[in-house]
Parts: structure tokens; C-alpha cells; sequence
């Protein structure tokens, strides 16, 4: 399924990978994770887009089936729900690490601490994030929408240095 | 007309150290001019570097200040909901019940 939203994310993770993997324009790590929460958050959001109007289409056509009768109908729409309620909860365990990122990367603003320590914070909070997205990105493959494989672009921060 | 020549010489002492030119130092107003364009080409810097580090914190702020949002089937669940209810083969009001 390609519609708008999955294009977005596959427009963002494309732009993800040239913030994270550019070197040349002399960004400071903390810029770097900055970036790439910025892009994290408008994946997360445009994934949260897909998934809500992915299930509901899903889900209504199910029990719009004519085909089966009513009791049918809602059985099958139950079990696309089923199956998007797995999908809802990964997305939440995205979001609440994405979050905890984020607070981490306030604080280092706030500090003004940007030494090792504070960065290597940073960066298991943004290793974390790799494999709840892939997560993520299979229960969305399995309700039909694409979302664009982050992890590869999100190894390029939190390779050791 | 010696003041204009100073000046002259200043300002051609701010070009040369803006252009990075190190041929024109011979005069002392030159000189005073290639130290002219080193404060202002540090200012300069500065105030790029701080507009990064401004640039970074508002970016962060906007992060804290707009958390991730989290899917929701509440919609969905309502749309079947509908949708069950206003098919042509769906249970009376209360038919459910007595089944």
C-alpha cells in the first residue's frame, strides 16, 4: 500500500539518512541527535497517520463485507482490530523511547553538558530506538503499509566513534 | 587630505583582511584595518556558532514542548461500529439480547 503518508516517511527517511550520515558541514553531535530526533518524531507521527487510517479502512471493509454475513462481518473486523492493537502498542513503546531520548537531549541543552558521558547517554537512548522501530515497521508490513527501514540510517549516529 | 589617506588606508586594510590578502601591510592604518577585519570576521563567527547553538536549543524545546503522538483504534472501533449497525443483515435493538 502506497499512499500519501507512507510516502512522506519514505520522503523523511531518505532526509534522515542525508542529516545523520553528513559529516561535511561541520555539525556538532549534539546537532546530529538534535536532527535526528526531529526526523524521528515526524516518522513517528506520519507512522501514527498510517496506522490509524491503514486499520480503520481495514476494519471497515471487513465488516462492510457483504460477502459473509453479519456476525461474520464483525468477527473479521475484530481480528483486523486484533491485529492493529499489536500494531498501536509497538507504536506506543516507540514514542515512549523516542521520548525518553528527547528528555535526554533537553537536559543536555539545558546542562549545557555536552560531555562523553552525556553524549554516550544519548547515543544508547537513540540504539534503543533501532530495534522497536524495526518493530514497528514489521507490524505495519503485516497490516499492508510501508514504512521506511530506519535502523541502516540510524546505525550511522550510533556508530562507535 | 593626510586623514583622508589614512583612512583610505584603513579601509583598504579591512578589504585586504576580509579578502584573506596579507600583501597590504605597510602602513600603520592598514594595519589597524587587517585588525579591524579580524574582530569583525571573529564576530561574525561567533554569531554563527551562537545561532547554531540557538538554532539546536529551539529545536529541542519544540521536541519537549510536542512529545511523540501515540496511535489510537478509538476511531476505528467506532466506524465498524457504524457500520456493523447499518448493515442491511444487522440484529434488531435488543434481538442480540434475546439470542
Amino acid at each position: 500500500m502506497r499512499n500519501a503518508p507512507a510516502r512522506t516517511l519514505a520522503v523523511l527517511a531518505v532526509a534522515f539518512t542525508v542529516c545523520v550520515l553528513s559529516t561535511g558541514c561541520g555539525a556538532s553531535a549534539l546537532e546530529a541527535h538534535a536532527r535526528t530526533a526531529l526526523v524521528l518524531r515526524s516518522t513517528n507521527d506520519a507512522a501514527v497517520v498510517a496506522i490509524e487510517g491503514g486499520c480503520e479502512r481495514q476494519a471497515v471493509a471487513a465488516a462492510s463485507d457483504t460477502s459473509v454475513d453479519h456476525d461474520t462481518a464483525a468477527a473479521n473486523a475484530a481480528a483486523v482490530l486484533g491485529r492493529c492493537e499489536r500494531a498501536v502498542n509497538i507504536q506506543h513503546a516507540f514514542a515512549s523511547a523516542l521520548n525518553a531520548y528527547i528528555d535526554q537531549l533537553l537536559a543536555v541543552v539545558n546542562s549545557g553538558d555536552e560531555g562523553p558521558s552525556a553524549l554516550d547517554r544519548l547515543k544508547a537512548l537513540a540504539v534503543n530506538l533501532i530495534p522497536l522501530y524495526a518493530d514497528l515497521a514489521d507490524v505495519a508490513d503485516d497490516l499492508g503499509l510501508n514504512l521506511p527501514h530506519l535502523p541502516a540510517a540510524l546505525s550511522g549516529l550510533t556508530e562507535p566513534d | 587630505m593626510a586623514n583622508r589617506t589614512v583612512v583610505q588606508n584603513i579601509l583598504s586594510g579591512v578589504a585586504a583582511g576580509l579578502d584573506g590578502s596579507s600583501s597590504f601591510v605597510a602602513s600603520p592604518g592598514a594595519r589597524l584595518g587587517m585588525g579591524a577585519a579580524a574582530l569583525l570576521l571573529r564576530g561574525v563567527a561567533s554569531a554563527v556558532s551562537a545561532h547554531g547553538t540557538d538554532a539546536v536549543r529551539k529545536a529541542v524545546l519544540d521536541l519537549a514542548g510536542n512529545p511523540p503522538k501515540r496511535a489510537s483504534l478509538d476511531a476505528a472501533r467506532d466506524a465498524v461500529a457504524e457500520t456493523l449497525a447499518a448493515r442491511g443483515d444487522a440484529p434488531e435493538a435488543g434481538e442480540e439480547d434475546e439470542a
